[in-house]
């Protein structure tokens, strides 16, 4: 892949995660008072979900060749930068994994189940946050060394 | 007739529901086990030193954390179709599900 393309892929990689963490806050005030989701509470929450896992996933297409063109210089460049590019990619994870089970939850949740959605509400809000770490840290990290030019 | 099918849907959705929430734990929980296995296993090191990957660990580790949360998911599926869910039981997974994204932020942040 070329170069144009790689760093273009990381621009969207960052907006995609930066706006995900605005589309999962949606769904964790939607669903704090576990009321039943009317059609377009539903799409929110499966849009948030897909924007954080298209994130996470343009992260993980671009990764092999960020791990060869551009993690050992990051580490020479800053080893503290480095090591919270490790941290972010953590963070990542953690933050898909608790937003698809969120929505499970959500969607699936029968109309009397208030305390599901509750729960699910605050699975959201902790993916929401994971989020804005990952987008906080993803922001500094690029500053400090990126695919070259 | 009907109430018995709606009771069935219902319970099924509550342990879908569960099952979702059970992936959400395990998940991240099966990742950081695996991290936690390789730190210890690696040692310490100094970052500067640092040389191309061979192998992009991260794959493995969150295809197998995904898994492994799949696995307790249908577990867990399985579970909720015979228990109901007690206050208890709630109060326990607002603690896990508060808990889990600050012990996760925290040991990613000290331990990268």
């Amino acid at each position: 892949m070329s170069l144009t393309i790689l760093r273009l892929l990381e621009s969207w990689h960052g907006q995609l995660g930066i706006l995900a963490v605005a589309a999962l806050v949606h769904p964790a005030i939607l669903l704090r008072r576990g009321k039943v989701l009317s059609r377009g509470a539903k799409l929110a929450i499966v849009l948030a979900t897909m924007l954080v896992v298209v994130a996470f996933g343009s992260g993980v297409f671009i990764y092999d060749d960020y791990r060869e063109l551009v993690k050992r210089d990051l580490f020479k460049a800053s080893p503290t930068a480095g090591l919270l590019f490790e941290t972010k990619e953590h963070l990542g994870y953690g933050a898909m994994a608790l937003a698809v089970g969120a929505a499970v939850c959500a969607l699936a949740a029968p109309r009397k189940a208030i305390e599901l959605r509750r729960l699910s509400a605050i699975a959201f809000a902790g993916s929401a946050a994971l989020t804005l770490a990952v987008g906080v840290l993803g922001n500094w990290i690029a500053a400090v060394w990126s695919f070259p030019s | 007739m009907t109430t018995t099918v709606v009771h069935r849907e219902s319970t099924r959705s509550s342990a879908l529901a569960l099952a979702g929430l059970a992936f959400a734990l395990a998940a991240p929980s099966s990742y950081l086990l695996q991290r936690i296995f390789e730190r210890l296993r690696g040692g310490t090191f100094d970052p500067s030193l640092i040389v191309q990957e061979p192998t992009a660990t991260f794959y493995w580790r969150f295809g197998i954390a995904s898994w492994s949360g799949g696995v307790v998911a249908i577990a867990a599926f399985a579970y909720a179709h015979r228990t109901t869910f007690t206050d208890r039981a709630r109060r326990l997974w607002t603690i896990a599900l508060i808990s889990l994204p600050l012990f996760w932020a925290f040991l990613t942040w000290r331990f990268p």
